[in-house]
């Protein structure tokens, strides 16, 4: 154990976290197929020069095998889309080089009108009145949106869509915990994929609801009935929705419109890479009447004393650093960087570029679907956006076999339920061209 | 810095009127002046019971925010509603137009509270800390 200038824990201290954890080294808590791969001895790099060093490297790196994005067909909350160029070239200026968000009005005007353009897209996107500056990703989002629920209308119970994402609920759950409030799931039809509506509206409710969460599409790539579902509670409480796909409200009725309360999601979508899951961006969107009940940073625009346009944070008696304990979150900060990315890639597109955008990822699934059906996969499930439930009685060890061509074609459904064996979640975007699909075709024919 | 006589007043720098059963609250010039220029009130809802030391009212100024309590238990059966779009009432006559909330009371106000010139040498008890 190696004291460091930046850990504060003390070799004493790390004695007592194994005391208590009843371990003699950190190496116990890994599986035995992780520790067998240990290295033992540093890695035994050779002495070079460092460009031959470069190269042994390089060598080293070629024996990773990764799939070209036009290959892959998985979405299941993140997704494969093309980032185009102008995103990486407006990120990487010097100016905006900063994951934070500024403080300082007087330096940073650039970053905090950037930040007030990110959160009129985003209020735009969802039709709502307002958006924050993001949060860190959707599943977090969509935790401190339920917050925001429990602070407005008080309550015990929160009412949520099992085709909300499995790993969000995971989030929700993990927030809430402290909190004793009670997660109920609402009816949900195996056949369309998606919540039960005439169950629904026998669904009893009490009173002390604080929350309807609701994701659209849903994780099965499902299009909810928002309009609907917005009027089935006659309670007070808050309709939340969550999405993991914001492309599809190019398209879709937007959740404000729709008399939905909160917005929330996740942006990777708009122009931020997948990097392995993260960092992502959490979008945030609200009535106005939460305004002072929302967590993270607000920029607004306003005046300076010679009456010239400025934009400064706003409203931050909310945060923490001003109210303490009662602060509205523990969120003060957001994830600035993957938020220009979604602000340059949303004013690049505009609304109208948007729409067409979703349009043909709706398209490019109807392509995929025609593709797998002449290959004896059927699709399960009500309509969708551009990602849906393919089931082939084989299909999980085509997936397999698709791989030694370097397809991967869907994320197995099984690993989230084991009676959904062979059931793959397939999603297309605008990143497979036409010789993407030939060339699936021509493997399929391999495999299947 | 002007306090009332016939206000009584507590330590969290609230005034308190009696009328009768019922409680009028604000709060003090001098939170006032302290909390700078007021922005926002956050009203409780009518009908509100309120145990001792329960928050009242959230004032927020530019560079603040501050809970409003009331000292004894009671049921809100008035606020002003004033405040919603004239927050800076409570800054220009914090002991008139900008008073807070009425609340029901069972008992009279503590013997614990402040006089006016009790609160006027606690506070420069402050001021000079």
């Amino acid at each position: 154990v190696i004291s460091h200038p930046y850990f504060p824990t003390s070799e004493e201290d790390l004695l007592k976290i194994l005391q208590t954890l009843s371990i003699s080294s950190w190496e116990d808590l890994l599986p035995d197929s992780m520790k067998r791969n240990l290295l033992s001895d540093p890695l035994p790099i050779p002495s070079l020069k460092e460009w031959e060093l470069l190269r042994w490297f390089e060598k080293r790196t070629e024996k990773n095998r990764g799939f070209e994005m036009r290959k892959v067909f998985v979405g299941g909350g993140a997704y494969p889309h093309y980032i185009p160029a102008v995103v990486g070239e407006v990120v990487r200026r010097g100016e905006f080089f900063t994951t934070y968000t500024p403080y300082q009005p007087e330096v940073s005007q650039g970053t905090l009108q950037a930040i007030f353009e990110f959160q009129s897209c985003v209020a735009e996107l969802f039709g709502m009145d307002l958006a924050n500056a993001s949060m860190y990703d959707g599943a977090t989002a969509l935790a401190e949106a339920v917050f925001v629920a429990l602070r407005v209308i008080g309550g015990k119970r929160v009412l949520l869509s099992p085709g909300v994402h499995p790993m969000y609920r995971e989030v929700l759950r993990s927030y809430l915990k402290p909190h004793g409030v009670e997660i109920v799931s609402l009816p949900f039809s195996w056949d369309t994929l998606s919540l039960d509506l005439p169950q629904l509206k026998k669904f009893p409710v009490y009173g002390d609801e604080s929350a309807m969460v609701v994701q659209s599409p849903n994780c099965f790539g499902v299009i909810e009935d928002l309009t609907e579902l917005a009027t089935i509670f006659p309670s007070r409480l808050l309709k939340i929705l969550v999405c993991t796909e914001p492309l599809s409200y190019g398209i879709l009725l937007p959740p404000g419109e729709a008399g939905f309360d909160l917005a929330v999601g996740e942006g990777q979508s708009f122009g931020v890479p997948l990097s392995f899951g993260g960092p992502h961006v959490g979008l945030f969107a609200f009535r106005e009447e939460f305004l002072r009940k929302v967590p993270g940073r607000l920029a607004g625009m306003t005046v300076d004393k010679n009456g010239k346009r400025g934009f400064v944070l706003t409203l931050a008696t909310r945060e923490q650093h001003i109210r303490r304990e009662k602060a509205v979150s523990n969120i003060c900060t957001n994830v600035n960087l993957c938020a220009l990315m979604v602000t340059v890639y949303l004013s690049l597109f505009g609304s109208e570029g948007l729409k067409e955008l979703a349009l043909y990822n709706r398209i490019q699934f109807q392509k995929i679907t025609e593709i797998l059906s002449s290959f004896g996969f059927v699709r399960k499930g009500a309509v969708s956006f551009h990602e849906g439930v393919f089931y082939h009685p084989e299909g999980e060890r085509i997936r397999n076999d698709l791989k030694k061509y370097n397809f991967l074609l869907g994320f197995p459904l099984r690993k989230w339920d084991p009676s959904f064996s062979d059931h793959l979640l397939i999603c297309a975007t605008e990143i497979h061209d036409e010789e993407s699909f030939q060339e699936l075709k021509e493997c399929l024919r391999k495999v299947v | 810095m002007d306090f009332p006589t016939h206000l009584k007043y507590t330590e969290d720098h609230e005034w308190l009127e009696e009328k009768g059963d019922r409680i009028v609250i604000g709060i003090t010039h001098y939170a006032v002046e302290e909390l700078g220029e007021i922005v926002y009130v956050e009203l409780p809802s009518v009908g509100t019971r309120l145990s001792p030391h329960g928050v009242v009212a959230t004032v927020e100024s530019v560079k603040a925010v501050a809970e409003v309590y009331t000292p004894v238990g009671g049921e809100v059966v008035e606020v002003n509603e004033e405040l919603k779009e004239q927050p800076h009432l409570i800054s220009t006559d914090p002991y008139g137009e900008g008073w807070i909330a009425v609340l029901k009371v069972k008992g009279g106000l503590s013997q614990e509270l402040l006089t006016a010139e009790q609160y006027r040498l606690y506070v420069e008890g402050l001021k000079k800390k």
